[in-house]
């Protein structure tokens, strides 16, 4: 049996323009990477560059990713919206992103929107090869890439969960899922989707919603079930330690690092916590996990947004002598 | 606030450089100290401390570096100062950074040829016949100064040699490593 290819991993990107970013460049990844830097310095927007130049395929997906990223960083207000039956139209997502330029390992996309005789018009460059479509005509379709995920601050609603779940069913894997479920939190005896579409846990013979739990648990569980259904592709976590006790954090690590090789999914995660940082280091010694990066995000004296990507053995050596990396 | 790196070579060097530096009155936490283990490692470009170095500097992060290290012996002419200060200089420029760096080679001050390392500097530093009795004794003993074990110096210096504790920094051996220190800092 063949060893599963990794020519699909992202291992460098160049941000000409996309929001904080101009002529930006970051290389170095490797199947996990951890991305950090200090409050506002762009890392959730890094991770959506890279999100958008890996599911840029065709111009249907790449609409769709750039769609993807703003309707995730909007999700209270487009509820609130709702909830005050104001409709949300997927076009005036779109808009909001008026320039998109990045060249990776992979591809070169550009999108930006211009006007054209008081017409509005959408541009889409995929390698070179240019699409221009008319606001009259354009009509947004959805197009997901079934192994590229995305766990946005928020986390997942119950059904994104229930999507990648069904990977753990097709990899027979629900016994194992419910075991590392138990060892998060040794009061639960098992996890799983009632009725297809509802998250919950079995405490005492009694099955409760998973929302009777804290934020954490449901965080931990879509990052296992994630890494199944991005199989051979990619995930992308902001806020990797959302609701996750320091105590755990080893754990999910070792968690990431076996399954990112099991699944071949590269993965891509923000953190500004330094208690992961850490963990993610030790425990990367501990297993001789060397296919890793961490990428800080910094400002230079002249305000100009840098990366710094540091390899296993720099991050072994940095952690070791106190350095600050974080 | 400028940072400076200090790249030296193992526990004892650190240790030498961080009392001198308090009993000149610099500011400490102006520095971050990079242990390069042994002193082959100076010379690999691709030593990880090299590297994370680097990305400081490119990021404005650290503004000057030092080295220290030792000289050794010119035995087979491997070591010695010029043949160390000749290989330093030749890394410093190819890791572009001949602007912010300096460079002290600790060695025995008393040898001709500048030979020696950090535990001779120490010991050169010691009242004059307790010195001469040590030499004599390293000589009777036939204890290979020029390739013995660098340890059994620091063991001689902290346990009989030295009666100020622990480092005698004012003495005229410390007198060019603590002006490259205070150059660095002022600069």
């Amino acid at each position: 049996m063949t060893a599963p290819t990794t020519a699909h991993f992202l291992t460098d990107i160049e941000i000409k323009q996309f929001k904080c970013f101009t002529d930006f460049k970051a290389s170095g990844f490797k199947r996990v990477n951890l991305i950090g830097g200090k409050n506002n310095v762009g890392k959730t927007a890094f991770m959506e560059a890279c999100y958008v130049n890996v599911c840029a395929i065709n111009v249907n997906a790449m609409a769709t990713a750039i769609h993807d990223i703003k309707f995730a960083r909007e999700n209270l207000n487009i509820l609130q919206n709702l909830f005050h039956n104001k409709s949300i139209d997927k076009i005036q997502i779109l808009d909001t992103t008026k320039n998109y330029s990045t060249k990776s390992c992979l591809r070169k996309i550009e999108f930006h929107i211009s006007e054209k005789n008081a017409i509005k018009e959408y541009n889409f460059s995929i390698d070179s090869e240019l699409v221009i479509i008319n606001a009259k005509e354009f009509n947004l379709i959805f197009e997901y890439i079934k192994n590229i995920k995305l766990i946005d601050n928020f986390g997942w609603s119950d059904n994104e969960l229930a999507e990648a779940y069904e990977a753990i069913q097709k990899h027979e894997k629900e016994t194992d899922l419910s075991a590392l479920v138990q060892e998060f939190d040794d009061s639960i005896d098992s996890f799983k989707l009632i009725g297809g579409t509802k998250p919950q846990c079995k405490i005492k013979g009694e099955w409760r919603d998973i929302t009777e739990f804290g934020d954490g648990l449901r965080h931990y569980i879509s990052i296992i079930c994630a890494f199944y259904a991005g199989e051979n592709g990619y995930l992308f976590i902001d806020e990797i330690d959302n609701g996750i006790y320091y105590d755990h954090l080893d754990r999910l690590w070792e968690i990431i690092f076996t399954l990112s090789k099991k699944t071949n999914c590269q993965i891509f995660a923000t953190t500004h916590s330094k208690e992961m940082l850490e963990s993610f280091a030790r425990v990367a010694k501990k297993l001789d996990e060397q296919d890793i990066s961490y990428t800080r995000l910094v400002k230079n004296k002249n305000q100009e947004l840098k990366s710094i990507t540091f390899d296993y053995a720099v991050i072994k050596y940095s952690t070791e002598n106190a350095h600050e990396v974080r | 606030m400028t940072k400076i790196a200090i790249l030296h070579e193992g526990v004892l060097d650190k240790k030498v450089i961080e009392g001198l530096i308090k009993h000149i009155g610099l500011n400490e936490k102006r520095i971050v100290f990079y242990p390069m283990g042994v002193k082959s490692n100076f010379f690999d470009e691709k030593h990880p401390a090299y590297i994370s170095l680097s990305l400081s500097v490119e990021n404005d992060e650290i503004n000057k570096v030092f080295f220290i290290l030792d000289a050794d012996n010119c035995y087979m002419n491997q070591g010695g100062m010029i043949k160390t200060q000749e290989k330093l200089q030749v890394m410093i420029k190819s890791l572009g950074f001949e602007s912010i760096s300096r460079f002290y080679i600790t060695h025995d001050p008393r040898t001709e040829d500048k030979e020696g390392f950090i535990e001779s500097l120490l010991l050169s530093t010691i009242p004059e016949e307790k010195m001469n009795c040590i030499d004599r004794f390293l000589e009777c003993t036939g204890f290979d100064k020029k390739g013995g074990d660098k340890s059994t110096y620091e063991r001689i210096y902290k346990s009989i040699a030295h009666p100020l504790s622990p480092y005698n920094f004012d003495h005229i051996h410390f007198n060019e490593l603590r002006t490259q220190l205070t150059q660095l800092f002022a600069d």
